[in-house]
């Protein structure tokens, strides 16, 4: 039941718990709180009637709240059409927790999404299963590499802060800024649902990027999009200095079969050094293949889940019911046991990777 | 004119009058002069004596008019003249939450212009004030957003001879289904 709304804004319910918060400062000025700072909870029950269902059920759709509006035309991948900084943020789930990556991925969504959405900035926000139930994968772009730094850390301010604190741990984290993007000419529409590949590279010790870097991934990108169902490839590298460099590279396609597929046509170019020292990488850090949870674009207007107690988020959203997630995750756990396995064995051979 | 007349005229003039009056269709909701709701936030999750909401709830009229609006009053008790706040949360976080915070000295204006007596609605983003790292913090909503109308930050004395911090504001509710329903008013 939704009594008291303003667009875009956390719902005041007419039945049901209203969580409100209190504070007092320490002086005129915007600081600190006393220590008397409070939450307290509000049913608005006694005051207004409770409605009948049909007229909650009966709001037009274009009078629901929507808590995120487009911000740009065109979903920016990168460069040479525009500037992205991309944050990865690969999470391992406590196994005693009693959370899993549904879980996970639903407190994300409920509790940070409307932030980190709406700030200026923003380029995107993408959850994904990882092939692994027991580890979640989520990224951030923005314009800019201190708003990217930004939503990097308030992540995990949101962890350290909230109820998944000690449900998950950093598994492998990144701060890119983005080389090169491809993908259709004017992506507008989420890819909620869609294939993620994602893999984390750590290159040897005092790699020097090659000048021909852009046209070497430009060439890669040619051959990615001739499958059918591809949707972006982006390259980016660490934006924090460090080193030896990492580079974070990911795909999307409308299908895993599409995601296979093209790892079958590049992984022997790769072998055979088509690609030159772009692909000559001393470690896998970390990779993740599977179906995107949610995906929240600046270009794509997308009504967030209104966090109401009891709401299943996921028939809302269309997100795989659980029974579903545990039989892709088997499946593409096996396929990430056999992507694993070439990749080593490619390692061995000369440590080099197609993508 | 005959007194029979004007008699008639009275009671024709009566009756237009209170047609018109029941096919009002379109008013604006006005606070009522006094908020006779109340939380007690002492009752909130750490003990605090002295800090009260007053409130009421002023439904769409008509039902379908989208301009609604919650009236609110915070009180409070010997807070030595600081800023006040409630937030609307999800979760209990402050991180992630909604505030309307009153500020008797307000230096967060983009122009760098000091005010007083400010009541703005802000966005929770952190714990840190204003914007710092790239937007994160407790910093302004949009300008579109800031939608509080009746707004005033009084710092008042009791009978008692005790400061009380008085923070008003009405805030928009944009739906209310329930109107024609209501028992408040």
């Amino acid at each position: 039941m939704k009594l008291l709304i303003e667009d875009d804004e956390i719902i005041i319910k007419e039945n049901g718990t209203n969580v409100f918060l209190f504070a007092s400062g320490t002086s005129p000025e915007l600081g600190p709180h006393a220590d008397y700072g409070t939450s307290f909870t509000k049913d608005f029950i006694d005051e207004v009637e409770k409605v009948i269902e049909e007229e909650d059920t009966n709001i037009p759709t274009d009078q629901q709240p929507t808590i995120f509006e487009p911000t740009c035309d065109c979903q920016p991948l990168g460069p040479p059409d525009a500037e992205s900084f991309v944050v990865t943020r690969l999470w391992d789930i406590s196994p005693s927790s009693g959370f899993n990556d549904q879980d996970v991925i639903d407190e994300f969504n409920k509790g940070f999404a409307p932030i980190v959405t709406a700030l200026p900035g923003f380029q995107r926000y993408t959850a994904s299963y990882t092939g692994n139930a027991s580890t979640v994968f989520f990224m951030n772009a923005f314009d800019t590499q201190e708003l990217a730094h930004a939503a990097q850390e308030a992540a995990k301010d949101f962890v350290a802060n909230g109820v998944l604190k000690n449900v998950i741990t950093p598994n492998t984290f990144t701060e890119d800024e983005v080389i090169i993007g491809f993908g259709d000419e004017c992506i507008t529409e989420s890819s909620k649902g869609h294939y993620l590949s994602t893999r984390v590279f750590e290159h040897e010790e005092g790699y020097v990027r090659p000048d021909n870097e852009i046209e070497i991934f430009t060439d890669i990108a040619d051959i990615v999009r001739t499958v059918e169902g591809n949707i972006m490839y982006a390259v980016s590298t660490t934006s924090l200095g460090e080193s030896p460099q990492t580079d974070f590279r990911w795909d999307i396609y409308e299908t895993r079969e599409g995601s296979d597929k093209i790892s079958s046509i590049m992984t022997p170019l790769a072998a055979n050094g088509t690609f030159g020292d772009i692909n000559a990488l001393k470690k896998l850090v970390a990779v993740t293949e599977g179906e995107i949870a949610f995906d929240y674009l600046c270009a794509s207007p997308a009504n967030l889940p209104v966090a109401e107690s009891g709401e299943d988020v996921r028939v809302n959203e269309k997100l795989p019911l659980p029974e579903e997630v545990t039989t892709s995750n088997v499946a593409s756990s096996l396929n990430v046991h056999i992507i694993y396995s070439v990749l080593i064995c490619i390692t061995l051979v000369g440590g080099v990777y197609w993508r | 004119m005959t007194k029979l007349d004007k008699t008639t005229m009275k009671l024709i003039l009566s009756l237009i009058a209170s047609c018109i009056a029941a096919n009002v269709v379109a008013t604006t909701p006005i606070c009522p002069p006094s908020l006779t709701n109340s939380i007690n936030i002492s009752n909130g999750t750490n003990h605090y004596e002295g800090a009260i909401l007053n409130y009421a709830v002023v439904p769409s009229s008509p039902s379908d008019a989208n301009n609604g609006i919650l009236c609110g009053r915070l009180e409070v008790l010997n807070n030595d003249g600081s800023w006040v706040a409630i937030g609307m949360s999800r979760n209990y976080n402050m991180f992630g939450s909604e505030a309307i915070i009153g500020l008797p000295i307000d230096t967060l204006s983009a122009d760098g212009a000091t005010k007083q007596n400010t009541v703005m609605k802000y966005k929770l983003g952190g714990y840190t004030v204003g914007y710092e790292v790239g937007g994160w913090g407790v910093y302004y909503m949009a300008e579109e957003k800031q939608t509080l109308t009746n707004t005033s930050l009084v710092l008042e004395e009791t009978e008692n001879g005790d400061e009380l911090m008085i923070m008003s504001f009405t805030k928009v509710s944009k739906r209310c289904f329930v109107c024609q329903k209501s028992k408040i008013q």
